[in-house]
């Protein structure tokens, strides 16, 4: 069949994720490259790829809820807290200020996502009831909420200045704090949690991918695109956008859990209103409402100012002559970009790469 | 699963069979295998070859209930779909003859049809055929029954004559469990002489003639299937239906060759949607018409010139390399290495990757017949690397006569005898075909099957041509040829196909006969025309708007002018716009799209005589 790859004789054929030989064939081969990168790069780059898988997983979290069902949401940044939390109480060292249960990665992290749902259902009655201008009123109102709780309650999050560390790797009762070593070769921990990452990221895009074929992926579709005749074609709208909302938050929370991880603690300030509205950054220049564009945004969002430091740095030009810092430099073209995605490419980085791909995809025409 | 060569070898040694006792062969030999896709919904359903029998089989034991009996007609009236061959090998396998109408025919046609053939039952698709038939019922004594396929529109109708398909199948299940073995034993009576079909000609002049293929002709077509110009070279071969199944050609390909390769037929969705059910299905084996080919042509130069520069001039580059290749290979065989790089070039820059649009990817055997085609046109398709074999036949000899073949390729001829076929031309250059392919005789017109079958068994085919003894020309129809005043034999088909090669041309109609130049009738593509005048700033409204307008009159000109640069005879001076579609239910074309070219020139007369004043 693989000579006819445009016909399906079944639609469970024509819906499956990788509809042909060739999606499956670059599906691997990027998952193999990927694992092997783990084994070359630096630790510098392990981290901050890591990083960028990371932040694709709460990106798609808030794709869902906005891209794919088209509810506005700013306070995405929380519920990402909200699994930081849940997984350093869960996973974390109780210390004489916070308390912590050492439990289990794999109690700690599905935990962290649901807890996150959890609370994403409970506030659904209040967000679907909104819809535009008013919801986006409320999910600030959220943010600020969230903040205060997040900086008083001290036992859990350990206050705002002094922030708690994040909860422990132990696997099976394994513990990779300090790497693991398998014979003569040692693990070390990055490299772990950048495989762990990686496993996360390809399960939760597989999930994504699979969400935008079902039929709860449809009736997202159908709600983003015209409420009211969603309603009318007998979609229940309190449900899916309620569905739409716990699945975003269960993304953000498992996302949220993994990333102090990485970086070992975390300090209540930083589940701001600027956090949430970075998210909201990170799917516009991606490309809203589709499965890969969160991926690009991510990376896009991680790497570029790492490559911009990098020739900031490289240039030998010293913060005297520049009159601002290299971190600087990176917020105002990261803003820039934001703008120039806007008005030049609604459809973001996706949009770019759709774009590109049909160019060959119509060769030798043009459409 | 066997392979094309066990196949193959399989017929060289049992020879062919008669299509209904092939199905029954292969349904019990490999039940499981895809005989039909038929695209529902955007899904290609699958129909297996035991499914195949088995309803055959229910059609059969139907259609004897309903008191058709050995030698008894049954039409169908319908697009190709699965439903539609289901129903022939059912009428066959009981002894019975099948009729085929083509959906475009209009009531009155139907009734002749219907009534000449003196057909019992009539299959017909949808509410549109229902629709002419019922029209026509009350002048049609021998006709019980309207089977329709598709019963929307339908289901309101109280006629006693009308059945659905399903209820006329679930009658054939239940007396096919009272008689087993009934089809088969039917079948087994089935001998070579008996008439299996009845082809209805075209008719460009007078009424359409019932033309009797017998089973020993269709079994003789399977035979040569081995050494036929026109095979798919792979097993597990994939058809697409869209040439009519009435047709000769169409029934050649679907139901003789594809059945006896074993191979899927996937049925089009619609005339509409050949293009893209061709890149769907991209087929092992595409037997093509003129028209289509010419279509495809056109698309593709148009769709280019949309294109971005890069891609243009990739695409000219690769035209340029797939000449050049296509022409080495002419010269020196196929296995020039020159020759294979630069088609590799070709290929990899610009030609797999529009193979792959067009549907041609997979193709490795295309065929052109039915009509005379442009030399210009075969040459586009080799230089792409999709060969396309010209072949010559006709209704009266079961659509074989002669083709070129891999490795005897002369652009411009017919190609040189199919097997088993014995070619001559009479004294007026007609030429003559005789093979154990040639038909029976007309249905009920012993006068015309006289005219046609000498007592050798010569077919008098009414075409003329030139024969070295290797390659086969045809030089037109030999009533079209003209005559000019001063005395010149000039070939219209040969002008009009040059014509036709530019693809703001869809109709051209020459004339000359008797007068001092020759002069055409042209009918424009309108999507094509339309599209060139979009981009000139041209406003146009309706067809006849577009045709009367000077731009596209000058545009026009010019591509008559190309075309006379191509022609070795007599030069076009004049021409004039047809103002209106050529159409089927207007009289003008013929059920296979071929320009009737005497009502034309009746119609449009005050236009010819305008241009000789």
């Amino acid at each position: 069949m693989s000579k006819r790859p445009d016909l399906f004789t079944s639609y469970q054929k024509e819906i499956s994720i990788f509809p042909n030989n060739t999606q499956k064939f670059w599906f691997v081969t990027l998952l193999l490259s990927s694992i092997y990168i783990c084994f070359i790069a630096s630790d510098y780059w392990i981290i901050l790829i890591t990083n960028a898988l990371l932040v694709s997983i709460a990106a798609w979290g808030l794709n869902i809820v906005s891209g794919l069902a088209g509810q506005i949401n700013l306070a995405h940044g929380v519920f990402v807290g909200i699994g930081t939390y849940t997984s350093a109480v869960l996973g974390g060292v109780a210390t004489r200020s916070v308390i912590g249960f050492e439990m289990d990665l794999l109690i700690w992290l599905p935990l962290s996502g649901i807890v996150a749902a959890l609370i994403g259902v409970l506030i659904s009655p209040i967000a679907v009831r909104l819809k535009g201008l008013n919801l986006g009123l409320v999910t600030l109102a959220f943010v600020f909420i969230g903040s205060h709780f997040f900086s008083n309650l001290t036992f859990i999050t350990g206050g705002s200045g002094l922030g708690r560390k994040s909860a422990k790797l132990n696997i099976l009762g394994i513990d990779f704090n300090s790497g693991y070593e398998i014979g003569n070769f040692l693990i070390q921990k990055n490299q772990i949690l950048y495989l762990i990452s990686l496993l996360v990221t390809v399960l939760l895009g597989l999930g994504v991918k699979n969400l935008v074929r079902s039929k709860t992926g449809r009736a997202f579709a159908a709600i983003r695109d015209r409420d009211i005749a969603a309603e009318a074609l007998g979609i229940n709208l309190f449900k899916y956008k309620a569905t739409a909302l716990a699945i975003s938050c269960f993304y953000g929370g498992v996302a949220g859990a993994l990333l102090t991880t990485t970086f070992g603690g975390v300090e209540p300030g930083t589940f701001n209103l600027l956090y949430s509205i970075l998210f909201i950054a990170i799917v516009i220049i991606g490309g809203a409402g589709t499965v890969l564009g969160p991926l690009f945004g991510a990376f896009f969002y991680v790497l570029f100012p790492a490559i911009i430091q990098y020739v900031v740095l490289s240039s030998n030009l010293s913060e005297q002559d520049l009159l601002i810092t290299p971190q600087q430099i990176e917020r105002i073209i990261f803003g820039l970009f934001i703008i120039l995605f806007l008005i030049f490419e609604p459809r973001g980085l996706w949009g770019i790469w759709f774009r590109l791909r049909n160019y060959f995809k119509a060769w030798p025409f043009s459409y | 699963m066997l392979t094309m060569e066990n196949i193959f070898s399989e017929i060289s040694q049992n020879g062919g069979s008669t299509p209904c006792r092939k199905v029954n062969e292969i349904a019990s030999r490999f039940p499981e295998k895809v005989a039909f896709r038929d695209k529902r919904f955007g899904i290609w359903s699958e129909i297996s070859y035991q499914s195949f029998w088995e309803q055959a089989q229910w059609v059969g034991c139907a259609l004897n209930y309903f008191g058709v009996d050995r030698f008894d007609k049954a039409a169908v009236h319908s697009e190709n779909r699965p439903e539609w061959i289901i129903a022939d090998i059912g009428i066959q396998s009981i002894r019975a003859i099948t009729v085929g109408l083509y959906p475009t025919n209009p009531p009155s046609e139907v009734k002749y049809l219907l009534g000449h053939s003196e057909s019992k039952i009539l299959f017909a698709e949808d509410q549109e055929q229902v629709d002419k038939a019922l029209e026509v019922k009350d002048e049609l004594p021998n006709l019980q029954k309207i089977i329709y396929f598709e019963d929307r529109g339908v289901v309101g109708y109280k006629d006693e004559v009308l059945m659905s398909w399903e209820e006329f199948l679930s009658i054939g299940k239940e007396e096919l469990e009272k008689n087993n073995s009934f089809v088969t034993s039917r079948m087994e009576e089935i001998e070579t002489s008996d008439v299996a079909c009845l082809i209805y000609t075209s008719g460009t002049t007078g009424a359409p003639k019932g033309s009797m293929i017998s089973h020993g002709n269709l079994e003789w077509c399977g035979s040569i299937i081995p050494k036929l110009s026109f095979t798919p070279g792979i097993s597990n071969p994939e058809f697409l239906s869209y040439l009519p199944i009435c047709h000769i050609f169409g029934r050649l390909i679907d139901i003789i060759v594809a059945i006896h390769v074993m191979g899927t037929i996937n049925f089009a969705e619609s005339i509409d949607t050949v293009q893209r059910d061709l890149a769907e299905v991209q087929p092992s084996m595409f037997p093509a018409v003129p028209r289509i080919l010419e279509r495809m042509h056109a698309g593709t130069l148009v769709r280019m010139k949309d294109a971005s520069r890069l891609k243009k001039a990739l695409f000219g580059l690769a035209s340029k390399l797939g000449n050049f290749s296509a022409n080495r290979r002419l010269e020196f065989g196929d296995n020039d290495l020159l020759a294979k790089a630069t088609n590799f070039i070709a290929q990899v820059i610009c030609f797999r990757a529009l193979k792959k649009k067009l549907g041609l990817l997979n193709v490795d055997n295309a065929v052109s017949g039915a009509a005379p085609i442009s030399p210009e046109i075969l040459k586009f398709f080799m230089n792409m690397g999709v060969p396309i074999y010209e072949g010559y036949g006709m209704t009266e000899n079961s659509a074989v006569a002669t083709g070129n073949k891999p490795g005897s390729v002369k652009l411009g001829t017919v190609g040189v005898p199919q097997p088993d076929v014995e070619i001559k031309l009479a004294d007026d250059g007609e030429i003559l075909v005789r093979h154990p392919g040639v038909f029976l005789g007309y249905y009920k017109n012993e006068e015309a099957t006289k005219e046609t079958i000498d007592q050798d068994g010569w077919l008098y085919t009414g075409d003329v041509g030139e024969y070295d003894g290797e390659f086969l020309k045809i030089i037109d129809r030999k009533k079209d040829i003209i005559i000019t005043s001063g005395g010149k034999n000039v070939s219209p088909s040969e002008i009009e196909n040059n014509l036709k090669t530019s693809p703001y041309i869809k109709e051209a109609i020459v004339i000359g006969d008797d007068r001092k130049f020759l002069a055409c009738l042209i009918g424009i593509e309108y999507d094509i025309v339309s599209n060139w005048a979009l981009r000139k700033n041209i406003p146009h409204t309706t067809y006849r708007n577009l045709s009367e307008n000077e731009e596209v009159q000058k545009l026009i000109w010019n591509e008559i002018l190309k075309a006379n640069k191509l022609t070795s005879t007599l030069e076009i001076r004049k021409f004039r716009m047809i103002t209106k579609e050529l159409d089927h239910e207007d009289g003008d074309l013929t059920a296979t799209q071929k320009a009737k070219r005497n009502v034309i020139m009746e119609k449009f007369s005050d236009l010819i005589e305008e241009m000789y004043k």
